[in-house]
């Protein structure tokens, strides 16, 4: 039998996702019965979907050309990228 | 992330256009991470201009094995460490660990259930306690949670860009995921009382 802090362990650090299926449903059905635990999921979903979206720029695919990116290409051009020191 | 298969041997021969497509390709998420990371905007542009030109310098030594991004990101993560070393937090002898512990009785069971936000998050809301929190985490652990979280990668190629074994990664999660979680628990407890008192 799986317990809270078992469970909470295979979550936070999603080593269920490399468990054996056996593992998987048992996880699965202590969810189910274990309101405490769906919660505590819940939680750390929603902790991960509020970073997400703080950090998230309005425009995913920019197609022009950024004021740094511009600056970083002529930095390339400037080093010819053949620069060795290192 | 959709990257194109034949970008290798022009990367390898650092061939103009292809290390444009590349740069194109890559900057977005590039600079999307070191903000996670908890760079400020500045810093943040920064230390991605310097991972990229590190890239380039390095160019040979891409062999196509790794998705470019992944290359990319692994080169940022190390240069975010280097900038950050004089000031990282220690995150050896980890109290969240025995935080967790206290919370469950000898039988693994809930002692003190969670109290956390949830609701509250998903509307957006807390953004101020979320910054916060994050603020508190240890670099590495934030740098696994923000690859993770914002940026969307896939365990095994965090494991990569950290340079970390899977466990090691499982343990970062863990500790990020729950020091948020804790820290988000006692500011929302603080506000309540607030509301009261």
């Amino acid at each position: 039998m799986l317990s809270c802090k078992d469970v909470t362990q295979l979550c936070a650090s999603e080593d269920i996702r490399r468990a054996t299926f056996a593992q998987r449903i048992a996880v699965r059905v202590h969810l189910l019965m274990c309101r405490h635990c769906r919660r505590y999921v819940r939680e750390l979903s929603a902790i991960g979907a509020a970073t997400r979206k703080a950090f998230a720029k309005p425009v995913a695919e920019n197609p022009k050309r950024t004021a740094f990116e511009e600056r970083v290409l002529a930095e390339i051009r400037r080093g010819d990228g053949t620069d060795k020191r290192d | 992330m959709k990257e194109r298969a034949d970008w290798t041997a022009g990367i390898r021969a650092r061939d103009p256009s292809t290390l444009e497509a590349v740069v194109h390709h890559c900057l977005p998420g590039l600079l999307r991470a070191a903000r996670a990371a908890g760079l400020a905007e500045d810093r943040a542009e920064d230390a991605v201009q310097s991972a990229v030109l590190v890239f380039v310098r390095r160019a040979e030594q891409f062999d196509g094995r790794a998705q470019v991004s992944t290359w990319m990101h692994g080169i940022l993560a190390r240069t975010i460490q280097e900038q950050r070393r004089s000031i990282s937090r220690d995150d050896s002898g980890e109290d969240i660990d025995a935080v967790m512990e206290a919370r469950f009785d000898s039988q693994g069971s809930w002692v003190r259930p969670p109290r956390g936000p949830a609701e509250d998050l998903a509307l957006g809301e807390l953004n101020d306690s979320l910054s916060a929190c994050l603020d508190q985490l240890p670099d590495r652990q934030r740098q696994a949670f923000a690859l993770r979280e914002v940026e969307g990668f896939e365990t095994d190629e965090i494991c990569k860009i950290l340079d970390v074994s899977a466990n090691n990664l499982g343990v970062l999660l863990y500790r990020a995921r729950n020091r948020l979680r804790e820290c988000l628990e006692t500011k929302g407890m603080e506000g309540s009382i607030d509301a009261f008192v």
